[in-house]
């Protein structure tokens, strides 16, 4: 028949057009930005640098040969301790102790290693054999809380330099490595960037174990899992990712692992190098990881399913992933009541975005539309224009860069002329360029505004990233009015809408709306009405509380069930 | 969900590409042929779209994975699909050059001291930016404006309703219904630059139901129509058919300060417009010519729009002089007949690809 004719040719057609449909979808329809994996290049152990590779060496049973290496591997250092010791009923076993002055807990090394090492020849007479002394100093004699094992000269030599201590027994081929680390901290203080009205007062310090203590006192399930890495060749950072079992998605812990697995660099010494290591956009100027100092907001960042990841030496906590509504939002909103905390949330949305707009606004109507302000307010700004030889958008330019001089040098000023210099910048030099006629008091005023307007922006990421921003919106409402402002708004709402953050759109949940998340974005539900988590990708558990929660008085009792015998004197309430 | 857009964004796109020249540029020459009884024209105009809409629908789930320029020589056979493939892919580029041009037009109305070129230079290029981050980006983009956009215009609207002179509405229907039916048919070929969802369908997620979002992006034209003639017609009054631009001197007469936002909303949906216009004929072009790589003709497609922008239309009327009297036919042509013929010729011949499960 006919069409059987046409049909087979006619499969064979629709077969390449389907193919060259998904190879075009494959090329048109690519979304998140995937990373190439890479192949990391094998560095010798610690990044090279020793003067021998410890990376296949074993721990050896040879104890002056351990110690060989101990002082050829720290060279000169001074504050590498080698004691060595002997015990035994004939004291004919030999005992090297190793540990680095200043990171360990001395007194407890006394009492935890020194003094039962001295009593294991009196407790066990005859016993000679090193494995045996390995076995019973392991499993008696070693009054400390945290005792491993180390075969390879690498753990051996990585521990030693963290803080362990290392216990060798001459003839056995392994160390015993001891948790007795104890280094001089800043302890818990106040977090130096996010304080908040109300709310725990606690932030993170430098030390990874304080801060992984911080999150379990906030968090007391057993569901709260921490995972390490060593993340740098050379600084050997540890690294923690945390998450909650059961409610952040195993896709995503699963990423981030993959993420920091990739890292092959000389040093991770701040989450900041970090960050610029995992991130989706590295070129876009809009953070796509959170930076925070609170273990209470990590602590609500976990419980929506997001992955927060510590890094020793730095009191700033990364989560992952983050979304723009993440970067409006403080601490204390979630403290205080409804009411209060959507008018600073509202307060705090119209502060970040106008700081963009102001600037370039006055400079297009001033230049391009005047005819779009009213004639008072047109008069008042010209008649301020008169005699000033700039144009408006030079004017602006100027200021702009007087108030970012003046910002810098008030970060690095001494504390002591601090506010001094900020009275004299803003009062003394604004009105001293007013009245030498270089600039506009309107200019002054909008400029001013603007600046302390990108501070309202709790995150100091983002509100770097404004203020960059600001300086192309400028431009082009210069030259294209306002034509060039709706441009630029055009270009960063695409930017936004097209970014992402290990998989979540940036604008989730205005972008693709997702109506259950709305609550907790311009607007922030009370608590009894947040029943979901946000839809991040693949939350499990998605249900936090049970309908109903909303606190009501009860119903009063009717009338038959008062007369009961029992005095009751007047209503429930 | 890769890749793939919703009826809502479907919906929002939709009306962008009708409402962002549209209401701009219909207004003339619907009043020109209507005068008084244009506001009756959106009535007619709602059928028309829904039952194009119907048709491209009915066109494109007969081969659900696949778009217009790969299943037209499924149809026709290979000569004659070649054929046909190309006449789109013209009418694509030419639509973009066109659109390219009414936008310079516009916007020179508000910086008369741009050159017309750095307009649309600058526009083409945010536009490359949009396109080549993807259909998906468009389509949120223009959600976000959308609601912008219908906020403002109906704020304006409402703002200056007072002003509105109702008995200029009378004598309804004074010269018959044929008046009407003609705006209607013209205004239609505006609206029916939405046939390039044909070359979308593969990338839509509500294949079975896309009717829902010609359903909506008709209501929100519209609705948005019929107050732009009410308004037009009673407030403006007859010199409407003289104006080039009627909905600039509505925009100008709003009691308070929101022109601004007004020409904000429009140029963001002029971008969101062009930018769509700009990824469908990148589309087209690339499925023409088989090509591999989709992002490196996005900048000389743009180019092309730009200088043909330029070329084909030397003086700004004569951009007019072509809406007014050629576009209709060839429009319609396009976007009408022509996919009529494609269905029947696939009815007859019984061509059709679906995969199971979808659709």
């Amino acid at each position: 028949m006919a069409e059987d004719k046409l049909v087979p040719k006619m499969d064979q057609v629709i077969e390449e057009c389907s193919r060259a449909n998904e190879r075009l979808e494959a090329a048109l329809g690519r979304f998140a930005l995937r990373f190439r994996p890479g192949a990391k290049e094998e560095w010798s152990a610690f990044g090279g640098g020793l003067p021998f590779d410890p990376s296949t060496m074993e721990v050896s049973p040879d104890m002056s040969e351990n110690e060989r290496w101990l002082r050829e591997a720290y060279g000169p250092s001074s504050d590498l301790v080698i004691r060595k010791m002997r015990l035994g009923d004939q004291l004919q076993t030999q005992i090297m102790i190793a540990y680095i002055d200043g990171m360990t807990d001395i007194l407890r090394l006394t009492e935890g290693i020194l003094k039962p090492i001295t009593q294991v020849g009196t407790a066990l007479p005859g016993m000679n054999k090193p494995d045996s002394i390995f076995d019973e100093l392991l499993d008696r004699f070693l009054h400390v809380g945290e005792v491993q094992e180390a075969a390879k000269l690498r753990d051996m030599l990585h521990m030693i330099s963290s803080g362990d201590t290392a216990v060798i027994v001459a003839g056995h081929p392994k160390a015993l490595i001891c948790g007795l680390r104890l280094w001089p901290d800043r302890g818990v203080e106040k977090p130096s960037t996010e304080e908040t009205l109300r709310g725990p007062q606690l932030g993170f310090s430098e030390t990874l174990r304080t801060n992984t203590s911080l999150l379990r006192r906030l968090i007391k399930t057993p569901g709260l899992w921490i995972e390490d890495h060593t993340i740098g060749q050379r600084s050997q950072t540890s690294v923690s990712i945390v998450y909650l079992k059961g409610v952040t998605s195993e896709e995503l812990v699963k990423e981030v692992r993959e993420r920091l697995n990739r890292i092959d660099t000389d040093q991770v010494l701040e989450s900041g190098i970090l960050e610029e290591f995992i991130e989706d956009a590295p070129w876009s100027p809009f953070p796509t990881v959170l930076r925070t100092e609170r273990p209470d907001r990590v602590a609500a960042c976990l419980f929506e399913g997001r992955v927060a990841i510590l890094v020793d030496g730095t009191p700033f906590v990364l989560i992952v992933p983050c979304t723009l509504t993440e970067f409006l939002v403080g601490s204390s909103d979630y403290y205080e009541r409804a009411y209060l905390a959507n008018f600073l949330r509202m307060v705090r949305s119209f502060a970040f975005f106008f700081p963009l707009g102001i600037s370039a606004f006055y400079i297009a109507v001033t230049t391009f539309h005047q005819e779009m302000v009213p004639t008072p307010l047109i008069l008042s700004i010209a008649s301020q224009r008169e005699g000033i030889p700039f144009p408006a958008v030079i004017e602006v330019l100027l200021l702009e860069f007087a108030v970012e001089v003046l910002r810098q040098a008030s970060i690095h000023v001494p504390k002591i002329i601090g506010p001094a210099i900020s009275i004299i910048g803003v009062l003394i030099v604004g009105q001293a360029a007013v009245m030498a006629g270089l600039v506009s008091n309107a200019v002054v005023i909008i400029v001013a505004f603007g600046a302390v307007a990108s501070f309202a922006t709790p995150i100091y990421s983002m509100g770097i990233a404004i203020r960059l921003l600001r300086l192309p919106i400028i431009l082009l409402a210069a030259s294209l009015g306002l034509f060039g402002i709706a441009m630029g708004f055009s270009a960063i709402l695409v930017h936004l809408t097209a970014l992402r953050s290990f998989g979540v759109p940036y604008l989730q949940p205005l972008a693709p709306v997702v109506t259950s998340d709305l609550k907790d974005t311009l607007i922030r539900l009370p608590w009894w009405m947040m029943r979901t988590r946000p839809a991040l990708t693949d939350v499990q558990n998605i249900s936090r509380q049970k309908p109903g929660q909303m606190p009501e008085p009860p119903e009063p009792t009717p009338p038959a069930a008062q007369n009961d015998g029992q005095a009751q004197g007047g209503g429930e309430k | 969900m890769r890749g793939k857009i919703s009826n809502w964004q479907l919906g929002a796109l939709l009306s962008f590409t009708v409402l962002s020249t549209g209401l701009f540029l219909m207004g003339h020459m619907v009043e020109k042929f209507a005068g008084r009884d244009s506001w009756l024209m959106p009535f007619t105009l709602f059928v028309f779209i829904n039952a194009a809409g119907l048709l491209w629908a009915t066109l494109a789930r007969r081969f659900s994975t696949l778009t217009l320029v790969q299943y037209c020589p499924l149809i026709l056979g290979k000569p004659l699909g070649y054929i046909v493939n190309f006449l789109y892919l013209w009418f694509f580029v030419f639509v973009l050059a066109t659109v390219t041009r009414e936008f310079v037009e516009v916007i020179n109305l508000f910086l008369p001291m741009v050159s017309p070129s750095l307009l649309g230079g600058t526009m083409l290029a945010l536009c490359i930016y949009a396109a080549w981050l993807g259909l998906e980006v468009i389509a949120r983009s223009g959600v976000h404006v959308i609601v912008l956009l219908v906020a403002i215009t109906l704020v304006h609207f409402f703002s200056i309703i007072p002003q509105a002179d109702w008995s200029a509405l009378q004598p309804v229907l004074a010269n018959g219904l044929s008046p009407v039916l003609k705006s209607s048919w013209y205004a239609f070929a505006f609206a029916g630059e939405m046939v390039i969802v044909l070359m979308l369908f593969p990338q839509l997620a509500g294949q079975a139901t896309v009717s829902r979002a010609f359903l909506g992006a008709s209501v929100l034209i519209c609705i948005l129509a019929l107050f732009f003639t009410v308004i037009s017609t009673t407030i403006l009054g007859p010199i409407v058919a003289r104006l080039y631009f009627p909905y600039l001197m509505l925009a100008r007469l709003a009691p308070m300060r929101i022109d601004v936002l007004i020409f904000i909303s429009w140029v963001s949906g002029l971008f969101i417009k062009l930018a769509f216009l700009l990824y469908v004929s990148n589309l087209a072009l690339v499925q023409v010519f088989q090509l591999r790589d989709a992002n490196r003709t996005l900048l000389p497609l743009a180019f092309l729009g730009a200088v043909l922008s330029i070329v084909l239309y030397p003086t700004g009327l004569g951009v007019y002089d072509f809406v007014a009297n050629v576009w209709p036919a060839y429009g319609l042509t396009m976007e009408v007949l022509l996919p009529l013929a494609l269905l029947l010729v696939a009815v007859v011949r019984r061509v059709s690809r679906q995969e199971e499960g979808k659709g």
